[in-house]
């Protein structure tokens, strides 16, 4: 079983001190932080000081999100970065699939902040859907799993069109065969984001959470969000969005992310099996 | 006095015009001609998409780091016409401020444009500018010096090790580098290893 976190960091150093307890807690084998604070060596010498392993920074260069990992470089290779470190993508040894390797693509895409529309995700999402196919082709395989902080809802164009990310709700929606698009093909991913909405779930109604007078406001964000390959939905044994380090909670009173001791947005949690 | 009338032709307008694919290929060879194979440049077509465009991209691979690949452009253009054609490349991705006036750096391929974009060629002459722009850039440069930085590591420490296993008499003197054992390439010296898996 391989832990993987995917966390946004916000940038601020005091978030890294929930890590320690997060990875005891969760025995977490890959820490995925998007808008890291510069320095990770002292989060990695503290993790070090559990003895739960060698944690290191992994990378052939710097991506936006940085990886800190236990597992060993054979099992953790990094294989390819999109212009900018936008989107990198790691080999994970994988003996229980075949092949028997399962590729990590993660990413963190722009924001709405700014004045980016719907469309203008879209647009980016096709580039990185294409991007990240066009790199499946070249390994051959499609083990493929997705994580990031999409700045979009799992509802949104650009996580749902088929031209763009193509995550989809049901596992038999994500089973069926590629999507067929003005005569091309348009593979697809499982969302399991979709089951994790609101208050009738056992964690967080969401990621992030945004405080705002707008008219139109969900207030829960699910901006980040896990996606597989249908080889790999069976390989997926749990997933939570965390509101605790194990020891000291994230959020406040209300559920939303306390901001005073950490990220606005609350980590991501998912096993493999692979 | 037809022959006093000068050509008002654009002087872009002539025979040897280079497409996209031909001047990214060079730059491709090039990259490996100059860091001796250390790096190899790779160029690849996507496309048409939905959209009817095409996709180039130029890539560095580093064959001593696992044939790690990175990706230092894309140019789209229509299927049909090759120009003009829209760079998307590091360098000309906004940041802060630039970032929030710009809204997004795709919105001239979204047909929004009001003003010519820093990153649009509308010749071969202005790309292969865009493309130099992009290959001399400080974000280009330090990716580049890094990969072969570690690369040369790497493959110093194959050859050390091949050397040790040769005087050793444990391995086979004529073996080549690709079947000597690979260190671990983002290991950092003195670093152990461990794995629960």
């Amino acid at each position: 079983m391989v832990s993987i976190l995917y966390w946004n960091i916000a940038g601020r150093v005091v978030t890294l001190q929930h890590v320690v307890c997060l990875a005891q807690a969760h025995s977490i084998d890959v820490f995925l932080f998007a808008e890291s604070p510069a320095d990770l060596d002292p989060t990695v010498a503290a993790l070090n000081d559990l003895d739960i392993g060698i944690y290191r920074e992994a990378g052939k260069v710097q991506p936006k999100v940085r990886a800190l990992v236990r597992l060993e470089s054979k099992d953790f290779d990094h294989l390819f970065t999109t212009i900018g470190g936008e989107t990198a993508v790691w080999s994970i040894r994988a003996p229980k699939v075949s092949p028997p390797e399962v590729m990590l693509a993660v990413t963190h895409l722009p924001a709405k902040s700014g004045g980016s529309n719907d469309a203008n995700q879209l647009a980016v999402a096709q580039f990185v859907a294409a991007e990240l196919a066009e790199f499946e082709d070249l390994r051959q395989h499609r083990n493929t799993v997705f994580v990031g902080d999409f700045n979009m809802h799992p509802y949104e164009p650009g996580m749902t069109h088929a031209t763009g990310i193509h995550g989809l709700m049901t596992e038999r929606l994500a089973n069926m065969p590629d999507r067929v698009y003005r005569k091309r093909l348009y593979r697809r991913f499982y969302n399991p984001m979709w089951g994790l909405f609101g208050d009738r779930t056992a964690g967080p109604p969401g990621t992030y959470y945004w405080r705002s007078s707008e008219p139109h406001n969900p207030h829960w964000e699910m901006f980040d969000q896990v996606l597989l390959r249908p080889p790999l939905i069976g390989r997926l044994h749990d997933l939570r969005i965390l509101d605790s380090d194990g020891v000291h909670s994230l959020v406040k009173a209300d559920r939303t992310p306390d901001k005073k001791h950490m990220s606005d947005h609350l980590p991501l949690l998912f096993l493999l099996d692979i | 006095m037809a022959g006093s009338v000068r050509s008002l032709w654009s002087d872009q307008i002539r025979p040897n015009i280079l497409s996209p694919w031909a001047i990214l290929q060079v730059q491709a060879d090039e990259l490996t001609k100059i860091t001796t194979g250390t790096l190899i440049g790779d160029v690849k077509q996507r496309g048409p998409d939905s959209n009817n465009r095409v996709l180039l991209s130029l890539d560095m691979i580093v064959p001593a780091l696992n044939e790690y690949r990175h990706r230092v452009l894309v140019a789209m253009h229509d299927s049909v016409m090759p120009y003009p054609v829209m760079l998307d490349a590091e360098v000309f991705r906004p940041i802060g401020l630039k970032a929030i006036q710009a809204a997004v750096r795709l919105a001239p391929l979204l047909g929004s444009e009001e003003e010519k974009p820093a990153n649009r060629a509308d010749s071969d002459k202005e790309l292969i500018e865009l493309v130099e722009k992009t290959l001399k850039s400080p974000q280009v440069v330090s990716i580049a010096q890094s990969l072969i930085a570690r690369a040369n590591e790497v493959m110093a420490e194959r050859e050390r090790q091949a050397q040790s296993d040769s005087s050793s008499g444990r391995g086979d003197p004529a073996a080549s580098p690709s079947t000597a054992p690979e260190p671990p390439v983002d290991q950092r010296p003195g670093d152990r290893t461990t794995s629960d898996r």
